[in-house]
């Protein structure tokens, strides 16, 4: 597995977003690379930052009030940071696709399915129209739409939101890109629809070759769709590492919290482990490890100074040098 | 360990019930066109019955739109029902005038999903809570301030967030004002809808738990809403599976889940990604996935509800209504497999 090359890699990124009487930090030097064929997830909860760094990729960070103050994006040997507009026009959709979460408010109600799907081909390739509309319909197909060719004219309200989420996908295709990043999208979907999607989403990074970022909050759908995880928390990553060994030897005290605190049944009759305390507000994270007025193990060091990464071998790195002095091995 | 030992038993004892639901319906019309026609009914409550036993908690799953937060507005007639029975602690409630409700009202309280949507933000949290402490008949002034920091404590909260406003707490706390204010009319019942499905992860275990603390400490009964199978779970002593309006299967929670006899419980477990993941990754963790989606509530097709979705459907599972049948004791499920 280690040997795949790098097909992105995220260096040292710090976006801030600013109003009149603040700056927040929302990602405060975050680093990650996506392997080819890989999928890689980056989980935490609302407001770590984890959408942030993944629209700085595309270059859809607002500016003002957001502002990529530094790191570099290096995809394909060019730092996107440092492209125009129509450069990045150019890899958008093309070499980069997205998946949103809300199907709903990310496909246009005025326009048609086929419309829509054919635009995100026709801005990248010439290509004849019957070409198109066959390319089209294999689309539909391959997401595992049923009667492509009368969904082809149907608008949006038309679906159900697994179907529109279908489409969604099979637009992010349209022009076999390299890299998919898709930002949560089962979060609006059924346990049931929510399968069928992670079932798809893993079949055709398979059979397209193509690598995924997986933005989630959701650590069943990490442990079921990862090869690799970042965790993130107030900004920061604060754990990586192969998805096995982070579900089954968690490093970090915000990771074993996490996945301590997820109730089942067996679980049944104990006390759930609940991490005490809220997300600290990007405006006014505490100093230090930004974790540490929740963590069970801070020590005096941790309200000072920010740790760096621990490694434990087989690039399982873990941002609590605390937990690393007790037990170091693997 | 003592907590444990209760939990676990608690499974199996009776107490007596609190409140009995026997046959709910509700159909909503649906008009559509210029002449607003009526175009059909959704059937969004199907003749529901089942029952919660004081102290105990009844888990309602099942995905959106299956009708679960109907049954709950039906229960506290924020919406009056078509057909069917509704008994608290048994006096049917069904033919009360909305005077005669109003005592009942202090003993059935909902929690909402949505904790910014469901607090007042022009009152402080204390005119929040204070405004049940008035309902309920408490005029003296020290004794309503006296309760109101006792019910902050309960639920965890510092005694001076009693002055703020809604907008500045975080949304866990606000649900925690939410069961606050739920708590301030001493009700016997709390209705959950969803209560942590729209926190953060790390939070949503301390609601659980408050809520679990607050079960032993106060005996409250609760109708635990969720589409969550992990939470519903771990916190309920009986499980009622919803599809399309009607219960699936409905038995005590820990055969649900060791014992699923409905497909489409079984569909549901199949489907929640596990975190309990093999080195060997892609054979064992495959999720397995239920085939087509919800039918369309306007036309239903007869027969059963599931069987455009179910893998064992055979003819007459197209033809015929079936019923809840009791295969073991305490343990109904709605499919032609019991016959």
């Amino acid at each position: 597995m280690a040997n795949k090359t790098d097909l992105i890699s995220v260096n040292k990124l710090k976006v801030n977003f600013r109003n009149n009487t603040e700056i927040a930090r929302a990602v405060d030097g975050v680093s990650y690379t996506v392997r080819r064929e890989e999928t890689v997830c980056l989980v935490g909860e609302s407001g770590c930052g984890k959408t942030v760094s993944a629209l700085s990729i595309l270059g859809l960070i607002d500016s003002p009030p957001g502002e990529i103050v530094s790191g570099e994006i290096l995809f394909a040997g060019k730092n996107l940071l440092k492209l125009g507009e129509q450069e990045l026009q150019r890899i958008r959709g093309n070499h980069i696709s997205m998946v949103f979460q809300e199907p709903l408010t990310s496909l246009n109600p005025v326009f048609t399915i086929g419309d829509q799907i054919t635009e995100a081909i026709r801005i990248h390739k010439v290509i004849a129209p019957d070409e198109l509309y066959e390319r089209c319909i294999q689309l539909l197909k391959d997401v595992g739409i049923t009667a492509p060719q009368e969904r082809f004219n149907d608008y949006p309200h038309q679906l159900s939101g697994g179907q529109r989420q279908r489409v969604m996908i099979a637009m992010a295709l349209a022009c076999d890109p390299e890299l998919m990043i898709a930002d949560e999208p089962t979060t609006a979907l059924d346990v049931t629809v929510q399968a069928q999607i992670l079932q798809l989403l893993k079949s055709l990074q398979r059979s397209r070759s193509m690598s995924v970022l997986y933005i989630t909050h959701d650590l069943g759908v990490v442990a079921n769709i990862a090869d690799r995880v970042y965790v993130m928390y107030a900004g920061i990553i604060v754990e990586q590492a192969y998805t096995y060994q982070l579900f089954h030897h968690p490093r970090h005290p915000y990771t074993q919290g996490l996945l301590a605190s997820l109730p089942n049944l067996s679980k049944r009759g104990q006390r759930l482990y609940s991490i005490p305390g809220t997300v600290p507000n990007p405006a006014h994270k505490p100093p230090g490890c930004p974790f540490h007025p929740r963590c069970p193990f801070a020590i005096d060091n941790c309200r000072i100074q920010c740790p760096e990464m621990c490694n434990y071998g087989n690039e399982h790195l873990a941002r609590c040098p605390v937990l690393y002095e007790k037990n170091p091995d693997i | 360990m003592s907590f444990t030992n209760l939990k676990m038993k608690s499974i199996h004892t009776h107490n007596p019930v609190i409140l009995k639901v026997e046959g709910l319906k509700k159909y909503f019309p649906l008009r559509r066109g210029f002449f607003q026609r009526l175009a059909g009914k959704v059937r969004a409550v199907d003749g529901v019955s089942f029952e919660i036993e004081q102290g105990k908690t009844l888990g309602l799953v099942g995905e959106s739109g299956c009708g679960k937060s109907t049954v709950a507005r039906l229960i506290l007639k924020l919406l009056e029902s078509d057909e069917g029975k509704i008994f608290y602690q048994g006096q049917d409630i069904q033919t009360f005038s909305e005077k005669k409700m109003k005592p009942l009202r202090k003993k059935m309280q909902i929690i909402f999903q949505d904790p910014f949507g469901s607090l007042n933000p022009r009152m402080t949290i204390g005119q929040t809570i204070e405004e049940g402490l008035r309902i309920l008949g408490i005029q003296n002034r020290q004794q309503r301030k006296a309760r109101l920091q006792k019910l902050l404590e309960m639920v965890g909260m510092s005694a001076h967030s009693a002055d703020r406003y809604p907008h500045e707490f975080s949304g866990g706390q606000r649900q925690r004002i939410g069961i606050a204010r739920a708590l301030s009319v001493e009700p016997d019942l709390i209705i959950c809808d969803e209560p942590i499905s729209a926190l953060d992860v790390s939070i949503q275990a301390q609601i659980i738990n408050l809520l679990n603390d607050l079960q032993d400490k106060l005996g409250l009964s609760y109708l635990f809403i969720s589409h969550d199978l992990n939470v519903v779970g771990y916190l309920s002593h009986k499980v009622a599976v919803m599809y399309q309006g009607q219960i699936m299967e409905y038995a005590p929670a820990d055969r649900i889940f060791e014992n699923p006899q409905h497909p489409y419980t079984l569909a549901l477990l199949a489907a929640i990604p596990n975190i309990r993941i093999n080195q060997k990754k892609d054979k064992e963790n495959k999720l397995k996935v239920l085939g087509g989606e919800p039918p369309d509530p306007l036309n239903p097709s007869p027969g059963c509800k599931f069987q455009t979705r179910c893998p064992f459907a055979e003819s007459h599972c197209r033809k015929n209504e079936i019923c809840l049948k009791e295969i073991s004791k305490e343990h109904f499920i709605r499919c032609s497999r019991a016959l």
